[in-house]
């Protein structure tokens, strides 16, 4: 079972996001801001992270730059999630290091299809 | 309702009842004095035909103490005689005048008690208000318009007679809510038992109105009784409890007061809130009012039958009596039981049985399916690309404590840089600090905001502010200038305004206002008025919801916040083709298309949103009809 972190501020896109893939079979947990990010994937090393860009405290962009910069996470695939939907946050998350780059509302088996790209490649 | 005094009545009752015993059995004693023979028989009018001793002089001496009238019949009765009645009459008249004097203060004092508000209350399943302002009032009419019988007690240290007399006023017309106003301190536990609290359903605990005179925050008092309420045996009985805070800054202290998660309303960030909402969107306030009024539809978590397998949007489209908003379930992790909902979840979502459904629709509706035979109309046509809401110039007459919130929220909703003057009758200074004590050093990401001290309802002032420069214009209840009732000043900036639009030849603002008292917004409308937020009246719809459904709490956060789900007003052509014979399915259709819901419509000649129309209602669009749609917030 592949574990996923989601980090998210949003409550019910958390939630959403967590019951529709826990549904697909994958284990979730959530962190709330980028800090949370950083440190849960330092403690519970996920295999995969959906990371949401416009986040408090540390956002999403400054906590993937900080993770890839990070030898020890530097492995694990990030897949940016924003709702700001212009083609330059999408350059601008790349820069920032993510491996993917998605829209919320997500598209469920577009971002499965995503994520399983990011897990087997 | 039921009133106990703290004497008790019953004993003093026994002990007159021990007293007519006593002096009952004196006068019996006339029986061995010759009471019943036959020339004493004959005195006292008293048939041969009572002969049974005991009987004959218990009755005697029983109608002397009850009926003073009867001595006079002891005339030419035997001297003892005579004085054993004299002496019952006498006692008998004192027992009497006793017991009346003892009914009397008895009720007068249940009638004190009741003025003052210090009964012990023994309802069941009652409303419990703790804590008094503007607020209160609008909570009790939102419980009348429930239908449903409700007592509702509310405690608070504010002026007994002032809250009766203002209880009264709006009681007046209701036939279902009973309200018994108590005088106490909501922050003592005797008080709080005295009220029945642990047999309450729903305790709201609201901030005090502001006191000029102390410098404590209003809600301080609101946390020590949040505190109280954590010190509770409830006995598993736990009533929904949902708290007011005032000042936004609380909110943590708030959380801390409390062991158990309560909802929290922060009026001054609701409104705040509320009323950049409807800058965004014109007409928001209504659409709002409408869904959370307590009118014909609102916003409810119901179970249906069969849903297992089913899409989202499927069952969207099938329902006919309500809205399919979301889902709701109840998790559990780490051991706490959670309950979750969650707006707007994309068409494919599919549902299971465990999940409920959160609708909008009629109270007592049932959720019909219904499969329409126009379910696949297919019309083809350019879609509207929609432009979401970009504000880039405001202007905020007037002050109060909402004012630093409803700079934020422009922040938060800024697609661009906003231009943003404020005007109220404060000094600079007095600007520069209040800013600077609550940015603590952070600035604004997406605004810039400049700061005029004027008067706002001063035409010459509005004239030279250039109003018809700005995107929309919103009007504070204006607490800068004490000497004025702050709902006047906003109707006389709005009479100015008016006249500054008659002048106009192109582009007016949107104009916004905030107003305490839903009779002063009733008095603006020949103005430019596009939205009114009556802030108490908004922040008590809240109040009430939460107080019945706390589940509810997390909807009104998402609708509220900047980059969540949210209720938008968007032109009919962004999803349907204008001037052509459709139905509402088809609206609902086109929006899930795009991960939206529609909610309803507001047609351009009709004073009121129409929400929740059956999938069957048609319509023929013309320009200026917008959608309702709850929809994710995209900047872009």
């Amino acid at each position: 079972m592949s574990k996923i972190l989601i980090v998210e501020d949003n409550e019910m896109n958390r939630d959403m996001l967590s019951r529709r893939l826990t549904r697909k079979g994958y284990e979730i947990e959530m962190a709330v801001d980028g800090q949370e990010g950083l440190d849960m994937m330092r403690s519970w090393t996920p295999d995969l992270v959906l990371m949401d860009m416009g986040l408090p405290v540390l956002d999403g962009w400054e906590a993937t730059s900080q993770a890839k910069a990070d030898t020890e996470l530097s492995s694990i695939p990030i897949i940016a999630l924003t709702a700001h939907a212009m083609e330059e946050d999408r350059q601008k998350a790349l820069a920032a290091g993510a491996d993917d780059f998605d829209t919320k509302p997500v598209n469920l088996a577009g971002l499965i299809e995503k994520i399983e790209k990011q897990l087997n490649g | 309702m039921s009133v106990r005094t703290r004497k008790s009545p019953l004993f003093i009752l026994f002990l007159v009842f021990v007293a007519i015993g006593l002096f009952t059995l004196l006068g019996m004693s006339a029986y061995f004095f010759g009471l019943l023979e036959p020339e004493a028989l004959k005195a006292e009018g008293i048939s041969g035909d009572y002969d049974s001793g005991i009987v004959d002089s218990f009755l005697w001496s029983l109608k002397h103490i009850l009926d003073p009238g009867a001595w006079s019949e002891d005339y030419s009765a035997p001297l003892m005689i005579t004085l054993i009645g004299f002496v019952n009459t006498i006692v008998g008249l004192m027992i009497v005048g006793m017991l009346i004097g003892f009914v009397v203060n008895f009720i007068q004092n249940a009638m004190d008690e009741l003025k003052r508000g210090s009964i012990d209350v023994h309802e069941i399943d009652h409303f419990l208000i703790l804590g008094w302002n503007r607020k209160v009032l609008s909570i009790l009419t939102f419980l009348e318009a429930l239908n449903k019988r409700q007592a509702v007690v509310l405690l608070s240290n504010a002026d007994i007679d002032l809250v009766s007399e203002e209880v009264r006023h709006v009681e007046r017309n209701f036939k279902h809510v009973t309200v018994i106003p108590q005088h106490g301190s909501p922050t003592l536990a005797a008080e709080l038992e005295r009220v029945a609290i642990r047999e309450s359903s729903s305790v709201v605990l609201l901030a005090d109105e502001v006191d000029e005179s102390s410098d404590q925050s209003n809600d301080i008092p609101t946390i020590k009784s949040l505190m109280q309420l954590d010190n509770v045996a409830w006995h598993g009985r736990r009533p929904n409890i949902v708290v007011e805070v005032a000042n936004k800054e609380n909110l943590d202290l708030v959380e801390l007061a409390s062991t158990v998660s309560v909802p929290v309303v922060s009026s001054a960030d609701f409104v705040s809130k509320t009323l950049v909402q409807c800058a965004r969107y014109e007409g928001y306030a209504e659409v709002y009012s409408s869904i959370f009024a307590f009118e014909d539809n609102e916003i409810q978590i119901r179970k249906m039958d069969g849903i297992e397998g089913k899409l989202f949007g499927e069952l969207a489209e099938q329902l006919e009596s309500a809205i399919l908003l979301g889902v709701s379930w109840t998790e559990v992790k780490d051991g706490v039981e959670r309950r979750v909902a969650i707006l707007n979840p994309e068409p494919d979502y599919d549902l299971v049985e465990d999940e409920e459904l959160i609708v909008l629709g009629e109270t007592m509706s049932e959720l019909l399916e219904y499969r329409h035979e126009d379910a696949h109309e297919i019309i083809e046509f350019d879609a509207k690309p929609y432009e979401r809401p970009n504000l880039k110039k405001a202007l905020i007459l007037g002050w109060n404590d909402n004012i630093y919130q409803t700079l934020l929220e422009f922040d938060g909703h800024a697609v661009s840089q906003i231009d943003i003057s404020v005007v109220s009758g404060h000094e600079v200074g007095y600007y520069e600090t209040y800013l600077a004590e609550r940015s603590e050093g952070d600035s604004f990401k997406n605004i810039s905001a400049k700061y005029l001290q004027a008067d706002t309802a001063s035409q010459e002032v509005l004239k030279g502010l250039e109003v018809d420069s700005y995107d929309v214009v919103v009007l504070l209840a204006d607490e800068s200038h004490t000497a004025y009732d702050p709902d006047s000043r906003t109707a006389l900036t709005l009479l100015i305004l008016r006249q500054l639009k008659a002048d106009s030849e192109g582009h007016f603002p949107k104009v916004v206002a905030e107003f305490y008292d839903q009779d002063s917004q009733a008095l603006c409308v020949e103005t430019p008025l596009t939205d009114a937020v009556i802030s108490p009246e908004f922040v008590s719809m809240q109040l009430t919801h939460l107080a019945r459904e706390p589940v509810l709490a997390s909807i009104y956060r998402e609708l509220l916040s900047a980059g969540g789900i949210e209720i938008a007003l968007r032109p009919v052509e962004c999803y349907v083709p204008l001037n052509q014979d459709l139905g509402f399915l088809r609206v609902i259709q086109a929006t899930q298309s795009e991960n939206e819901i529609a909610l309803g419509v507001r047609l351009a000649n009709a004073s009121e949103p129409l929400l929740n129309p059956t999938n069957s209602t048609r319509f023929n669009f013309c320009e200026g009809d917008l959608v309702v749609v709850l929809a994710q917030q995209v900047y872009s």
